[in-house]
């Protein structure tokens, strides 16, 4: 098991498609956190976000032939949870229409419910309620704007490979983020005010 | 010098460091001289910042056992539904399933042409042979003779002497003739060239 630890992300899924099932659980090791805190940032909803990220490695393990080593194995696999928990938002939002004349206008904020910060220290505190707040706003932004910024300055991925995440060229993805950062600074004065 | 709108559009491009040297003495310029553009260039870097110490969060402890027993299932539906195709239709060799068609359109075709033998009735001939029998035959005239000065004139009857009462030749020769509906017709139409033509 050792040994796989030093391998690469694309050796170990070229070991996977020649039938090692060990070197794809070292895969759901790898990747397991990173794409659930990925998808929470992007659902926020725990249980879904797990799901989701399920869902990936279902995929991963059903498709693993249809990976080809022109792309970086961790582009491919968020690629994929990108696109499921793009799906979720799709149904929730069509769920959210259909029932819209059903709900009641307080409800509106109900859709969000945030971990109870009552027990927590100052300082923790004032960092949990930061975090609500852009998290807030975060799930404000239009789907392509939160793509990037989750994945740049949560997930701390580079330029390159956001890039071939969201199939878009790297003029592109750059000029993206500042605008993602930037509504982000309009949404959060929104929340403070 | 660098304005508020070009100051904006290069933050991500200061903070990610992915400037020229040349824009960021610019780019730090106009964050000493411009108030409103720091505020907002401080806001975005604090943000930035929160968001990389967003607390983690870690899969369930029962995460793997389900994706197990999820992988498990996906492939005993895959193995059943393999082993289904197997037993019924990947047994048979694709070419059978031309075969049999031809044989299923041959038999019917010989079904269809006995079934229509049936309906027809052998005794009597097929209604356009019917048809053609009824109708005279409708014979065109090959081209129009031209006009006979003879028949201009009123033909004088010839009569023979075998008897009294005066009985014209062509009458007898026609009335004993058999009817030629063909010379009939030609001669209908002949007439009635002519008559048109006498009466330009």
């Amino acid at each position: 098991m050792d040994s796989k630890y030093k391998l690469t992300d694309e050796e170990l899924i070229s070991r996977f498609q020649s039938g090692d099932e060990g070197a794809f659980e070292e895969i759901v090791n790898r990747y397991a956190d990173r794409l659930l805190n990925f998808a929470y940032r992007f659902v926020l909803d725990r249980e879904e976000a797990e799901d989701i990220v399920q869902d990936t490695f279902l995929k991963v393990y059903q498709n693993r032939h249809a990976y080809k080593e022109i792309a970086k194995f961790s582009t491919w696999i968020y690629t994929i949870t990108g696109n499921l928990a793009k799906t979720i938002l799709r149904k929730r939002r069509n769920r959210k229409l259909f029932f819209f004349s059903r709900t009641a206008p307080e409800d509106k904020d109900k859709e969000i419910e945030f971990p109870s910060t009552e027990r927590l220290p100052d300082s923790q505190l004032e960092g949990k309620i930061e975090e609500q707040v852009i998290q807030r706003a975060i799930i404000k932004l239009p789907e392509h704007f939160r793509t990037v910024i989750i994945l740049r300055d949560i997930q701390d991925l580079s330029y390159e490979e956001i890039s071939n995440i969201i199939n878009a060229p790297l003029g592109t993805v750059k000029s993206r983020i500042n605008r993602a950062r930037l509504r982000l600074q309009e949404e959060l004065e929104h929340l403070r005010e | 010098m660098m304005n508020c709108y070009q100051f904006r559009n290069s933050i991500s491009n200061f903070i990610d460091e992915d400037i020229t040297f040349k824009n960021r003495q610019d780019f730090k310029q106009h964050l000493a001289d411009c108030p409103a553009c720091r505020k907002i260039y401080q806001s975005v870097l604090a943000t930035r910042q929160s968001m990389r110490h967003f607390p983690q969060i870690s899969v369930t402890d029962n995460f793997k056992l389900n994706l197990r027993n999820r992988i498990l299932s996906d492939r005993n539906a895959a193995f059943q539904h393999n082993s289904q195709k197997s037993f019924t239709l990947n047994r048979i060799p694709s070419f059978a399933y031309g075969f049999a068609a031809a044989i299923v359109a041959v038999v019917a075709g010989i079904f269809i042409l006995q079934s229509q033998n049936a309906t027809t009735n052998l005794t009597t001939p097929p209604p356009i042979v019917r048809q053609q029998m009824t109708q005279p035959p409708a014979v065109q005239p090959q081209k129009i003779a031209p006009a006979n000065p003879a028949r201009t004139q009123p033909q004088q009857p010839r009569y023979t002497s075998a008897g009294t009462q005066p009985v014209r030749i062509d009458t007898i020769a026609t009335e004993n003739a058999p009817k030629d509906p063909v010379n009939d017709y030609q001669q209908n139409y002949e007439d009635r060239i002519k008559t048109v033509k006498d009466q330009r």
